[in-house]
């Protein structure tokens, strides 16, 4: 009777284990995607050259236009940063321009030019989110600023506004 | 007799290991396979974009259009098991590493619906389908029988994330790409 106690106790001190069945499916997916981040050492700079100048507008004009391409009147601006790297450029197509003695604000539609190399008569036109630029081999983006406004309810006064681009490396 | 017999069951009760209770994993009847889908409009990566030394941690949250979006498109009655495997670190070299924490949600309500995200805790998550509403389980899935198919449903996965900017390896952070990669496994029946 001992041994069989004995036999009883020896058994109970085995662990058993039930487990479940475990079959593999086949019917899983997998994907991988790619994690980056693209250190600079440094950002890049916007130095305003000249701000844009409308001049004075003439009994009856209905509208204030100023090509960004041609006209010496055109804002001028120039980026700063890592030569020949590649550049994302966006800026805001309207802005409100607010008359100093009060009145409706002004909308005005930007325009604007750019080329690596400082000439405006050889700059081209940019869309409002570009990927395709490049400083040069100084490290330099010209960007030049024009565009129009409607005047034809213009209240008498000084309008101004301003022009935000944003530009970061890609 | 009987008090040896008493004296062995409470040996037997004292000692034994652990009983494991039987778990039926219905996911290994599953005959539609899982359909994983990156569903992200920009270039399908998780981009920090530009980062300049001395940012310190630059995150990328649930809300923010850099998120990755995944759809799980699988059977309807079933729970899945997904797996996510980041890298430790974003690397441009043996000598310049930045750290890269995963943060990562799901959706499981049959939309692609950030707002009803759950956010997944560590790199593993088990969940149906379709969630259940509050409910009771139903009765167990239809095993496929002659030209029976269950339906399917998506489910939606998120994938975001922090980055520190500064050189794990010491010293300052070269100027230049830092990458990463990182895996997604999905299936019916956890991967051990």
């Amino acid at each position: 009777m001992k041994k069989v106690l004995l036999f009883a106790i020896i058994i109970g001190c085995i662990p058993l284990q039930m487990v479940g069945q475990d079959q593999n499916s086949s019917n899983g997916d997998s994907d991988r995607i790619t994690v980056n981040a693209r250190v600079v050492a440094e950002g890049i700079e916007m130095t305003t050259i000249r701000d844009m100048r409308f001049g004075k507008v003439q009994p009856g004009q209905q509208e204030i236009s100023i090509s960004p391409l041609r006209d010496p009147n055109a804002g001028k601006m120039v980026a700063s940063g890592i030569p020949d790297e590649r550049i994302r450029v966006s800026f805001l197509r309207e802005w409100q321009l607010t008359n100093d003695q009060g009145g409706e604000p002004l909308t005005f539609s930007y325009r604007v030019a750019g080329n690596s190399i400082d000439d405006q008569n050889t700059s081209e036109l940019l869309e409002t989110n570009n990927r395709n630029l490049r400083f040069n081999s100084e490290g330099e983006f010209y960007f030049w600023i024009g565009g129009r406004v409607n005047i034809s309810n213009a209240s008498p006064g000084n309008y101004e506004g301003e022009f935000t681009i944003e530009i970061e490396y890609i | 007799m009987k008090r040896p017999l008493f004296i062995i069951f409470i040996f037997w009760f004292l000692f034994t290991g652990h009983l494991y209770a039987q778990e039926i994993n219905f996911g290994q009847y599953a005959t539609e396979g899982i359909v994983l889908t990156n569903e992200s409009p920009h270039s399908g990566g998780l981009n920090f974009g530009q980062v300049i030394e001395g940012d310190g941690t630059i995150s990328i949250q649930l809300t923010d259009p850099e998120v990755v979006v995944f759809s799980i498109e699988a059977e309807i009655d079933k729970d899945i098991f997904v797996t996510i495997t980041p890298p430790a670190r974003l690397v441009y070299d043996a000598d310049n590493k930045m750290d890269y924490t995963l943060q990562a949600s799901y959706s499981n309500k049959g939309n692609d619906n950030k707002s009803q995200a759950v956010t997944i805790n560590g790199t593993s998550v088990r969940f149906p389908v379709l969630a259940r509403e509050n409910k009771p389980p139903g009765t167990p899935p239809t095993p496929k029988h002659g030209d029976n198919t269950t339906p399917t449903t998506k489910a939606y996965l998120y994938i975001y994330g922090d980055l520190t900017v500064s050189n794990t390896e010491g010293g300052s952070l070269a100027a230049g790409l830092y990458t990463g990669t990182i895996n997604i496994t999905v299936s019916y029946e956890e991967q051990n």
